[in-house]
């Protein structure tokens, strides 16, 4: 019980940062640097939780982080979202076992790689489901690639700090529930 | 009893969650539609929208005041050795004289429209480079409502596709989900103005003998009853008669550039206004 409620708050911390995170850049990055392409930060943590979790957690964690970017900040229906969510997640988890070194160098080179990865995804499913699909903008999709790459590091190492801190607090609670056992 | 010798349990999981996107496009009929479970989330996207957009506002304009006041730490040193500063505060004036007049630009369009128009300054853009929607500064607080226009002095900018007490979203003209009942003000061509992503539009379902040439401006037609008659939406850049094709090929510049504007006009009654006599004129 106390695992869930751990892994709950550990989640959640997540989700909201990543909530904040969006809003930052859809606001604050958009008054300062115009229409210049911002990194996408949201896909870095998305890409942590489907390098760092069992398999069904990181698809309903990122299936929901998805449904609450789309609903706050972004025109696009929460279907496609979720499709290429678990596309790129399928990709991600099949190069993950075969191909996988825990730190921030593999992170940032999947970073880049799946980034890449979630462009070609996202518009080869809008040719496919959409009457009017999403174009190359390709000037726009290589620098979101390379910002992308460019804060994996940092957003890596506040993931993994954040882990730890969660893991810790886990395994304290857990020690004291054990002690407090012992002692009755 | 499991004869292929696979994990059921682990097939089953991983079908639903696959079946789950697939379910949720298949039952969206309107991909801008939201169910009542976006609306908190949406919420609070606003307020946090809001929150930075008032510190950016803030961040700016502290920036603007430090540059300020290196400018008047240079001018002055100047002043003494140059004597330059009538033409220091002439450029200052001019600066001025600009801001005034595209400040009462938008004050005398709005004086002059018969039109209920209510301002509102651009906050923030979409998430996704997919899509083109801004959000704006005012919400359904401010009588905004889902499907009302909102324009710029120049011409269309979009329409609002949701809204929440102090902000709005506008999927601009140049987005793919958008579409514009339009009219070539010239030869009164009809067509649907339809964006494609990026900053380009395209004149589509136009007759091949329609006559559109390059440079034609393109009006709404005020059929859709979300904009008002006979407003500039876009100048013809391009058309292409290919002899296989069933309608012209029309590609289109905005009126104005969407990533550009700053302050927007949502339209709160059109009172049946037509400003098609204005654009003949222009033209």
């Amino acid at each position: 019980m106390q695992t869930s409620k751990f892994h709950f708050l550990n989640f959640f911390v997540i989700a909201l940062v990543t909530f904040l995170l969006a809003a930052f850049l859809t606001t604050f990055w958009f008054q300062l640097f115009g229409d210049f392409p911002a990194p996408l930060v949201w896909l870095n943590v998305i890409l942590y939780l489907m390098l760092y979790r069992r398999p069904t957690e990181a698809v309903l964690e990122i299936y929901l982080i998805g449904f609450l970017l789309s609903a706050a900040y972004s025109a696009q229906p929460i279907g496609i979202i979720w499709l290429v969510f678990f596309v790129l997640f399928s990709i991600v988890y099949s190069v993950k076992t075969r191909f996988f070194w825990p730190g921030p160098r593999y992170f940032f080179f999947a970073s880049m790689a799946t980034t890449t990865l979630y462009h070609i995804v996202f518009v080869l499913t809008s040719q496919v489901l959409e009457s009017n699909p999403s174009g190359a903008l390709l000037g726009q999709r290589i620098v979101e690639v390379i910002f992308t790459g460019l804060v994996s590091i940092p957003t890596f190492l506040v993931m993994e700090k954040w882990d730890r801190i969660s893991a810790d607090e886990l395994a304290n609670e857990a020690a004291t529930q054990t002690n407090t056992g012992a002692v009755e | 009893m499991n004869f292929l010798n696979f994990d059921l349990k682990k097939l089953v999981l991983t079908l639903a969650l696959l079946l789950l996107p697939l379910i949720s496009i298949n039952m969206q009929q309107n991909p801008l539609s939201t169910g009542w479970y976006d609306k908190p989330f949406s919420m609070l996207g606003s307020f946090i929208q809001v929150a930075f957009f008032e510190f950016s506002d803030g961040v700016r304009g502290t920036t603007s005041l430090y540059l300020n006041l290196i400018d008047i730490k240079k001018n002055n040193q100047l002043l003494e050795s140059k004597n330059r500063e009538l033409q220091t505060r002439l450029d200052q004036m001019n600066e001025l004289q600009a801001e005034n007049d595209r400040l009462r630009g938008l004050m005398s369009f709005q004086a002059s429209s018969r039109m209920e128009l209510i301002p509102a300054r651009v906050m923030s853009k979409d998430l996704l480079a997919d899509h083109n929607t801004l959000q704006i500064s005012k919400g359904s607080q401010h009588g905004i409502k889902v499907g009302q226009a909102v324009i710029a002095t120049g011409g269309v900018v979009g329409h609002i596709f949701r809204t929440e007490n102090f902000t709005s979203q506008v999927l601009l003209l140049t987005d793919r989900y958008s579409v514009v009942d339009g009219i070539v003000a010239r030869s009164r061509s009809r067509g649907i103005v339809e964006g494609r992503g990026g900053s380009g539009l395209s004149l589509k379902y136009v007759e091949k003998s329609e006559d559109v040439v390059a440079g034609d401006i393109v009006i709404t037609s005020g059929l859709d009853n979300i904009f008002p008659k006979g407003f500039p939406v876009a100048r013809v850049k391009e058309v292409e008669n290919k002899s296989y094709a069933v309608s012209l090929r029309v590609e289109l510049e905005p009126s104005i550039d969407p990533d550009k504007v700053e302050e927007v006009f949502v339209i709160l009654n059109a009172n049946n206004q037509d400003l098609s006599p204005q654009i003949s004129m222009q033209e």
